[in-house]
């Protein structure tokens, strides 16, 4: 080979170079805002155009692809390529997680129905799956629909064993997480969510699967481009759809804060909430912030109709200002005219005028049960009163234990759901089931979310023959925390006493993942690749 | 024969008698010498008491044996040999050698010679000796110093035996008197023994000097008038006067039926004895004359014993007792006549040692003290135990040290480990018995009865409820004195026991009286302290409780967890049937953390633990399944995933008690930043009444005018309210009194009682206010206890206290009245205020205003730390509403242009602002106990888990018994005393104030 010949081929090889590199870092560039746009399908095309000889690419693009698909070992592998061959790391990572999600899903299982694929930690948490799985087919069914459509992968759910490592597969920081109480995540077209046992006494962690969907199916539709304000008041609003509650009912503490800013004129600024609900200052400020996102969409939609959200979808994805958009789909001239009919709209909603706290999030057993109290939180004397109120009832002085509870108890603050749970716990202890009752019913109008009251009120209706009743309100208790033995033995005698033999015999296994800390066959561990 | 031979034979015969002569002095000197030792001991015997028969024995032997050596020594070895002129001429020539034995020849050679026809060198021979005796003198042959020596041992022994005589009770005359057959030295068998039909002499006027021992320390006593009964220890001299009713010539004393002794007869009736106590009986006077011997009466002579020393032990140890902590022994000895020292004796196994407490110089008759040393000093390893017993020697001389011994106390020394153990124990079974104590007095009614017998029944089974805390505080010897705990039990205690105090004299049967409805006040007033004693004794226990719990929990799941690792790591080695063992033993640590977890309040967190405990253990199930089917490298990556899991729950328990601590750190510093800001609004707040005072003084006369009604307004609410309170406290138990002229005394006192508050804060208005409030009961008051008098009654008899009650209560009045004529003046002169002055005021309400926002800020930062604060109570909250209230007061008075009454407020706030900061001091001074006392539970943590380690590391002191120093233990008193001012003048931080008291009582106890 002629020496003219060598040099040929290398100027060749350089011209090739120089015009395949910026296809090269257009083709990453497009992956990039596919993933932006929660479109995941569209990266894997992307990615299939990066050459496989261009290894830094092809690296960078497996980053990004098994990040995003849930192949946290697999990004990790990539991650070491590109680190290995010179890539600066900080550039690469840029806040993901890569590593730390790697580390936190470790020795997790997933099990995939269909579109959908949850992945958990062996053990108890095997009790959610089946439900997990319900909640992504019934939520890709109902939003997919009433949005105009849903993304085309498997759509995968993470539940986290602990808020640790929840933390850890999400980049939020710890203090972020533990102030707002963020226990769930859509990102990285994944859902990330937080077992409900890593909560004391569990939370609504199905309609939070929901909700993280929502927020898939809006980025997805609106290729990202929907503000927080309305991702938030749309997941809000329409998280308790998937289970076909379309009532837009908002629960006594939502409409205690809202009544409280109707009255005041003080609501949080979208501006504050622009980045993340992630970053608001505290638990209540999220909470009235979600209220009235949330009761902006609903007050929309009783203008539009469900079909009034493809719309939304479409527009804004279109790159319309979402407040006009919202303004305009309601009838207004302009978001500050819609604002106003909103908060006239508001005054006149039946409002509970009661103030009521948000439960504190309390994870990984980092609290007692007063921390998980929003008024015992805040009241270490109060808290006093009530712990002197539980060694008195543990040791059966259940009349004096009403004592302390009525003295931890503050006129001026709003109800603590555990001591209504405690206090009906001590009159049905003296046999005066009617006051017992009367006060779970108080507490469960007021605390929904509180299961302890949920359980008491079905074990005593239960005990009362009052089965539906009991049922409902054991079905509460189990959606919040499937991981009490006692409720689903209740809801299996209840249901085989009704004759639903399905659901006896579902939470007759359940009992039994429970028994046997959830050791069943057929898992296998999720593989790397 | 030559006349110099005569002459030498001359010479000679005057050395033969001048040795004999020496010889014979010395044989007298030493007679004499014997004849006075001989005297000199018999008298030593009989004045020591002792038998006269022995003394006798000793005389006649002493001195005849003294007699026959000294005659012996001298005379009998040598009388014969100086005899011979032979010898002496020997003698002589050893003296002059020069002589050449020829002294020798020609005295012994003489006749030899002359016969031999050999005169002439006879004659040389003597002629050259007697030259020669002439340079000799016959002192230098037999000097006369031996007979010197012996005559001055003898005048010696001479002149000893006249100071015996003056010394010794029976000298030396006596003695020969006693062999002589005088009265004095006559013998036991000599002196009748004297009947019941004897005739007696009448002695009286007897006065007894008691010389006591030297080692018993006590200043000798008289006792005049004495029945001649002699009462003392055995070793003590007795001086005897006494006065016979008719003349004698001679007396003598007799103890029991011993040796006379000598008696002194002074004006022929005057008696003078001295007898030493040896033995019991009696002791009489013999007196005499005319050859007739009468007894006195027979007084009994009491031999006071010496008895051991009496030790007791003032508190019972707790039987186990940490091993840097001094043993809570406390301990009291008393003796006749003094302790010499005390000991503590320990005994382990077979073998008993001695540890030295006290061996005071002064050998007090009484010494206490607390035991002091910590079970290390006895010599205890942590986990040992001893038998501990005080001993105490006293100083008794003449019979010999006696012991005397305490009770046996068995004691156990704990280590860091099983101090923490035992103390959380103590707290849980503490806490656990209080609980129904609390449930009792919530439930019941107050009051719980209604008639006396009820309520008498209700205080007795009220004692009952406090039984099981009782026993349980006696039965573990007490919490550490000074701790938290025990403060808190002692408030417990104290308040039950002021609560059925009041219930049993209020309702007593026996002295019924009407319950009034202020007796019904106090009552609930007591019964809601007993109940607030109490919950924060079962909260604050319960919080140690859980605190030791989750600590032993954190311990144990860091044990867990680097058991998993450990195993996890070594699992690629281990053959399937070790791994299932291995899997065994950290069940077992599994099932000891689940154990320790139920402890925990039964809440979220408990189930948390608890669900990730039931997590490992199905791993652990998987794994042992994998292992049984064979999946050897599948169960190794399930270990590998069980390590990580228990990591992740110790690290979850850890980063849950740093976040407590590091909540608690928040907190102290906000208190303390809270502390600070009150200490700042209060010295605002005084300066700015300061200077309101300086500005008043500037403008004049009118301020003192002012100041001068305000004080006569304060001595004369001062006196109402003094006068009120007595006139309720005259009617005493309200027996025979109506019901209402009581109830309106009662109102009238509490009437009273508020108006000083109002003056003090020199609000005229709050004072005209309440003045003029308390007008109408004074009246009403005073009318009712007049008819008292009147109205008519069952046994026309008035009521005890009725003069009292209608004196005060009439002068209450009267003061109300003065006190509406001042009030009168001072708002004349208000409104007659200068000017100037009120516009001064007014420029200040502004400032005031500032300080009054300040206070509001602070008071809901005092009320959050308060909250927050486990020991919190609320004080602190309320003093600051009251300042708060003051400065709106002071701030209105001000903007009136009061000055007078806005500087009365101004104090009144700065007042409350300090009481606020003194609160909340306190508090945290108890959570800092607290702290403690939860450090010294977790004990099990902070030590190295070795039950008998070296507890120098732990070797805090407890501050709360400090190492006192004993007086012995200083060079001398004064060094001591001033170790002890220095010590009492020394700064010590305000939470060991109590300590530092107890420190030196204890002191001064010593």
């Amino acid at each position: 080979m002629s020496r003219a010949f060598r040099r040929l081929q290398w100027v060749a090889l350089g011209a090739a170079l120089l015009c395949s590199g910026p296809a090269q870092a257009d083709a990453l560039l497009e992956m990039e805002v596919c993933l932006d746009h929660f479109d995941l399908e569209c990266a894997r095309q992307v990615r299939d155009r990066v050459p496989s000889w261009d290894t830094i690419a092809a690296d960078r693009a497996e980053l990004w692809m098994a990040f995003h698909e849930g192949r946290y070992t697999d990004a990790v592998v990539a991650l070491e390529r590109l680190e290995q061959a010179g890539v600066r790391v900080e550039e690469l990572e840029r806040g993901v997680p890569y590593r730390p999600t790697a580390e936190s899903a470790r020795g997790m299982v997933e099990v995939t129905r269909g579109e959908v694929a949850v992945r958990y930690s062996p053990g108890l948490d095997r009790i959610l799956v089946d439900e997990a799985l319900d909640v992504l087919e019934a939520s890709r069914t109902v939003y997919d629909d009433v949005f105009g459509a849903g993304p085309p992968q498997v759509i995968v759910l993470d539940i986290f064993p602990t808020a640790t490592r929840f933390i850890g597969a999400s980049g939020i920081p710890p203090e972020s997480v533990r102030t707002t109480g963020v226990i769930a995540l859509s990102k990285w077209t994944r859902l990330l969510l937080t077992s409900p046992r890593a909560l004391g006494r569990g939370y609504g962690w199905k309609d939070t699967v929901a909700h993280e969907y929502i927020h898939l199916v809006v980025a997805y539709n609106t290729r990202n481009r929907a503000p927080v304000w309305l991702q938030e008041g749309l997941a809000k609003h329409l998280e308790t759809w998937w289970r076909g509650d379309r009532s837009g009912h908002l629960d006594a503490h939502t409409q205690g804060l809202l009544a409280e800013a109707v009255r005041t004129g003080k609501f949080v600024p979208f501006k504050k909430f622009a980045r993340s609900m992630a970053y608001l200052d505290s638990g209540e400020e999220a909470a009235l912030a979600f209220a009235q996102v949330s009761t902006m969409i609903q007050f929309m939609l009783e203008t539009t109709g469900p079909t009034g959200l493809a719309t939304l979808m479409t527009r804004v994805g279109d790159g319309e200002d979402a407040q006009g958009t919202v303004a305009d789909l309601a009838g207004y001239d302009d978001f500050e005219t819609f604002r106003m009919a909103w908060r006239a709209w508001l005054r006149g909603l039946p409002l509970v005028q009661e103030q009521l706290a948000s439960l504190p999030v309390v994870l990984d057993g980092e609290g007692d049960d007063y921390e998980g109290d929003p008024l015992l939180a805040e009241r270490p004397d109060l808290a006093r009163f009530a712990r002197l109120g539980d060694l008195l009832r543990q040791r059966g002085h259940h009349e004096a234990a009403l004592i302390e509870y009525a003295k931890a108890a503050d006129p001026e603050q709003p109800p603590s759901p555990l001591l209504i749970a405690r206090r009906a716990v001590c009159h049905e202890a003296l046999d005066r089931p009617e006051e017992a009752l009367r006060l779970l019913k108080l507490g469960v109008e007021l605390y929904p979310e509180f299961t302890p009251i949920q359980k008491s009120l079905g074990r005593l209706l239960a005990e009362r023959g009052q089965v539906r009743a009991a049922l409902a309100s054991l079905r509460v208790a189990h959606d919040l925390n499937p991981y009490d033995p006692e409720v689903q033995r209740l809801l299996t005698e209840l249901y085989t006493s009704v004759g639903d033999e399905p659901a006896a015999r579902r939470h007759r296994r359940y009992g039994q993942i429970l028994a046997t800390g959830g050791v069943e066959d057929g898992e296998s561990v999720v593989e790397p690749g | 024969m030559p006349p110099a031979l005569s002459t030498i034979r001359e010479f000679l015969d005057g050395l033969v008698r001048r040795e004999r002569t020496l010889l014979a002095a010395q044989a007298g000197a030493q007679l004499l010498g014997a004849g006075c030792l001989a005297l000199i001991v018999a008298s030593a015997w009989l004045s020591m008491g002792w038998r006269p028969a022995e003394a006798a024995w000793i005389l006649g032997g002493l001195g005849a044996g003294g007699a026959v050596l000294a005659l012996v020594f001298p005379l009998a070895m040598r009388w014969q040999a100086s005899g011979q002129t032979l010898q002496q001429a020997r003698r002589v020539e050893a003296h002059a050698p020069e002589l050449e034995h020829r002294l020798v020849t020609v005295v012994g050679r003489a006749d030899l010679l002359a016969v031999e026809g050999r005169a002439v060198l006879l004659e040389r021979a003597a002629a050259r000796v007697q030259t020669k005796l002439g340079e000799i003198a016959a002192v230098d042959i037999h000097p006369s110093t031996t007979s010197l020596r012996a005559w001055a041992m003898a005048v010696a022994l001479l002149l000893i035996t006249g100071l015996a005589q003056l010394v010794f009770p029976q000298g030396p005359l006596q003695a020969v008197a006693v062999l002589g057959g005088q009265p004095a030295g006559e013998t036991v068998g000599d002196v009748p023994p004297p009947t019941e039909a004897a005739e007696r002499a009448v002695v009286g006027d007897i006065v007894l000097r008691y010389v006591f021992p030297a080692y018993t320390g006590i200043d000798p006593v008289e006792i005049p008038n004495s029945d001649g009964t002699i009462h003392a220890p055995a070793g003590t001299t007795v001086q005897i006067r006494a006065r016979t009713a008719t003349p004698f010539e001679s007396a003598a004393l007799q103890v029991n039926d011993g040796t006379l002794l000598s008696a002194d007869l002074l004006s022929d009736r005057d008696l003078y004895a001295e007898l030493v106590i040896r033995e019991p009986g009696v002791w009489r006077f013999w007196l005499m004359a005319s050859e007739e011997r009468i007894p006195s009466k027979d007084f009994n002579l009491v031999v006071e014993e010496d008895g051991a020393p009496v030790v007791t032990l003032e508190s019972g140890a707790s039987p186990a007792v940490p091993y840097d902590r001094p043993v809570p022994l406390g301990w009291n000895v008393r003796d006749d006549f003094g302790i010499e020292r005390v000991v503590v004796e320990v005994t382990q196994g077979d073998q008993t040692r001695e540890v030295e407490l006290r061996a005071p110089p002064n050998t007090p008759r009484e010494l206490r003290g607390a035991l002091r040393l910590t079970p290390r000093e006895l010599g205890l390893q942590p986990g040992e135990s001893a038998k501990l017993k005080v001993v105490a020697y006293d100083n008794d001389l003449a019979g010999g040290n006696k012991r005397g011994e305490s009770a046996e106390v068995e004691i156990t020394s704990l280590g860091p480990r099983g101090r923490g153990r035992r103390l959380a124990q103590q707290t849980e079974a503490l806490r656990d018995a209080m609980i129904p104590v609390l449930a009792a007095y919530l439930v019941e009614a107050v009051p719980p009865a209604e008639t006396v017998s009820r309520m008498r029944a209700w205080a007795g089974e009220a004692r009952l409820r406090y039984e099981p805390v009782r026993d349980l505080v006696e039965a573990g010897g007490g919490l550490q004195e000074g701790a938290l705990q025990d403060d808190l039990l002692k408030d417990v205690l104290e308040s039950g026991a002021r609560l059925i105090r009041f219930a049993i004299t209020t309702w007593d049967p026996a002295a019924p009286r009407r319950i009034t409805a202020g007796d019904l006040q106090r009552f609930a007033d007591l019964h809601g302290e007993a109940i607030v004693s109490l919950e924060k004794a079962i909260y604050i226990f319960d919080s140690l409780m859980v605190s030791a719990v989750m600590a032993d929990i954190a311990r144990a799941s860091e044990g867990l967890a680097s058991e998993a690792q450990e195993l996890a790591s070594r699992a690629p080695d281990m053959e399937a049937a070790e791994l299932l063992a291995r899997l065994d033993k950290l069940a077992r640590t599994m099932a000891e953390l689940a154990q320790k977890t139920s402890k925990l309040n039964d809440g979220s967190l408990q189930e948390y633990l608890n669900g990730r405990l039931d997590d490992t253990k199905n791993l652990m199930d998987q794994i042992r399944k994998a292992v049984s089917e064979g999946r050897m490298d599948d169960a190794r990556e399930m270990l590998a995933q069980l390590a990580e899991q228990v990591q992740q729950m110790a690290e979850g328990i850890n980063d849950r008690m740093a976040a407590g601590q590091s909540g608690e750190d928040q907190l102290g510093e906000a208190a303390q930043q809270a502390m600070d800001e009150l200490k700042q609004l209060e010295q605002d707040q005084r300066a700015l009444a300061d200077e309101l005072e300086q500005k008043r003084q500037e403008m004049g006369q009118e301020f003192s005018e002012q100041l001068e009604l305000w004080n006569q307004l304060d001595a004369l609410a001062k006196e109402g309210a003094e006068r009120g309170r007595l006139a309720v406290e005259a009617t005493g138990d309200g027996r025979g009194w109506r019901a209402e002229s009581v109830r309106r005394l009662e109102i009238l006192n509490e009437r009273t009682g508020g108006i000083e508050d109002a003056v003090r804060a020199r609000d005229l208005d709050r004072t005209g206010e309440r003045v003029r409030e308390a007008v109408r009961p004074a009246e009403s008051a005073r009318r009712t206890v007049l008819m008292e008098r009147t109205r008519s009654r069952m046994d026309d008899r008035l009521p005890d206290g009725l003069d009292a009650a209608e004196g005060h209560a009439g002068r209450v009045r009267e003061v109300l009245g003065e006190m509406l004529a001042v009030l009168d003046q001072l708002e004349d002169r208000q409104q007659r205020d200068d000017p100037r002055m009120q516009q001064a005021a007014q420029d200040m309400a502004a400032q005031q205003q500032e300080l009054q926002e300040r206070q509001q800020q602070l008071q809901k930062d005092v009320q959050s730390v308060e909250r927050a604060l486990p020991t919190g109570d609320g004080q602190a909250t309320e003093a600051m509403q009251r300042a708060g209230e003051a400065m709106e007061r002071a701030g209105g008075s001000l903007e009136g242009g009061e000055a007078m009454a806005g500087e009365g407020h101004q104090r009144e706030a700065a007042e409350r602002i300090s009481e606020a900061r003194q609160r909340l001091e306190q508090q945290m001074q108890q959570m800092q106990q607290m702290q403690q006392a939860r450090g010294e539970m977790q004990g099990e943590q902070q030590g190295d888990g070795n039950e008998g380690e070296d507890g120098d590391a732990q070797a805090d002191r407890d501050p709360g018994s400090i190492d006192i120093p004993a007086p012995e233990d200083f060079q001398t008193p004064e060094e001591y005393r001033r170790a002890l001012l220095e010590g009492m003048s020394g700064d010590v931080p305000e939470e060991y104030r109590a300590m530092k008291q107890q420190y030196f009582e204890e002191l001064v106890r010593q």
